[in-house]
């Protein structure tokens, strides 16, 4: 990977990227408001009373789900492929909540929709995405197995509210309190801020 | 003709001179499949009673009758099971019961009855055919109809469009008649 960041034109620039690459904030910002959106509807939707309405927004969830999924997938690769700049110079301990809160994010992010896919799969309702392509079982009908799914999915789309609350806050209290570069790596169209003066022995 | 007096010795000799025969609830089966959204949705009564009267000299009469306890519905998925016993489909507090009777009036088609009959639905009476036949170990008597949901105001409300809950309904059955 570093072979493609030390390209010459690439070099001219920087040798260390600053912000996350354009694909990188767009996937990031276009699964942030599909991810909230989900977990809204998903909170609100099973409390309906059955209709013609309700199914179609769980049929939207469900393809909305997959493609999550699938984002989730070009996601990783794609961070694989471009390394996320450097964050700026922080506590151990907060590099580690960083690390081990973004590790759990990736994993929801596949935990969620591969969960609501078991569930459906266990309850036995076909799906055909976007009625486009029929999504295969992954289970075979089976009421045990849809009530462990389910409840999987309730429990981890609570988790993942309380790791987006900390996400975002963990965001606001970088960019406003530390007043450093974490928050601004990740907007688009926003010029990162002047690297703070060093902090010797900063260095994990 | 006689394929289907072969046919219906199958079902009907060992018991040669029983004329009269009941269900035996836990060797037969009734079950639906509706279309929701381009997609069947599959589901059976787990109670229902009912008899047949039949005649050698006259397989023709042969007379079909069962009472169904329409909220013993199953869909295999709890829900569901619970909007189609609400007042918007079959309405089981009011219409516990579904009853079906055959008229006697049968015509055979290749190798089959067609059994005209009718069947009273969510308080609705309506003329439904059956089209029986007997299993291939001639063991039980295989049939089906097909029903418009629309005519017996199984979902109504927001639910009534055909676009999407297909009116048609297909009803199969597997009867295991014992000689009474």
């Amino acid at each position: 990977m570093s072979e493609l960041r030390d390209t010459p034109s690439m070099a001219v620039k920087s040798a260390t990227p600053t912000r996350y690459s354009s694909v990188a904030i767009f996937l990031h910002w276009l699964m942030s408001i599909a991810v909230i959106g989900m977990l809204g509807v998903g909170l609100w939707m099973h409390e309906l009373k059955n209709s013609p309405f309700k199914i179609e927004l769980y049929t939207w969830h469900k393809w909305v789900g997959l493609t999550i999924l699938m984002l989730a997938v070009v996601r990783l690769l794609w961070r694989v492929h471009r390394p996320p700049p450097p964050m700026p110079p922080m506590p151990r301990w907060q590099e580690l909540a960083a690390d081990g809160s973004h590790y759990l994010l990736y994993g929801l992010l596949f935990a969620m929709p591969t969960s609501g896919w078991l569930m459906n799969s266990a309850a036995g309702f076909p799906l055909t995405w976007f009625g486009l392509f029929k999504v295969p079982a992954l289970l075979t009908r089976n009421k045990d197995a849809f009530e462990f799914w389910q409840e999987t999915h309730e429990l981890l789309a609570f988790a993942l509210i309380a790791l987006i609350c900390v996400h975002i806050a963990a965001a606001i209290k970088h960019h406003f309190i530390d007043r450093d570069n974490v928050l601004a790596r990740m907007l688009p169209l926003v010029k990162p801020r002047k690297p703070a003066p060093a902090k010797v022995g900063a260095e994990p | 003709m006689k394929r289907l007096f072969f046919s219906a010795c199958l079902l009907f000799c060992a018991p040669l001179y029983a004329a009269n025969f009941a269900f035996d609830a836990s060797n037969s089966e009734l079950g639906f499949t509706g279309n929701y959204g381009g997609e069947d949705v599959v589901g059976t009564f787990k109670r229902f009673t009912g008899n047949a009267q039949f005649d050698l000299g006259a397989p023709l009469a042969t007379r079909f009758k069962t009472e169904i306890d329409v909220a013993s519905l199953d869909t295999d998925y709890a829900d569901r099971d619970d909007t189609l016993r609400g007042t918007e489909f079959f309405d089981t507090a009011s219409h516990p019961s579904a009853m079906y009777e055959s008229s006697g009036d049968c015509v055979a088609a290749a190798a089959k009855f067609i059994c005209p009959g009718t069947l009273t639905l969510r308080g609705v009476s309506k003329p439904v055919e059956l089209s029986i036949a007997p299993s291939a170990d001639g063991g039980n008597i295989e049939g089906s109809a097909t029903l418009d949901r629309s005519h017996f105001g199984v979902g109504s409300g927001e639910w009534e469009d055909p676009e999407t809950i297909a009116n048609n309904i297909a009803i199969r059955f597997t009867l295991k008649l014992v000689a009474k």
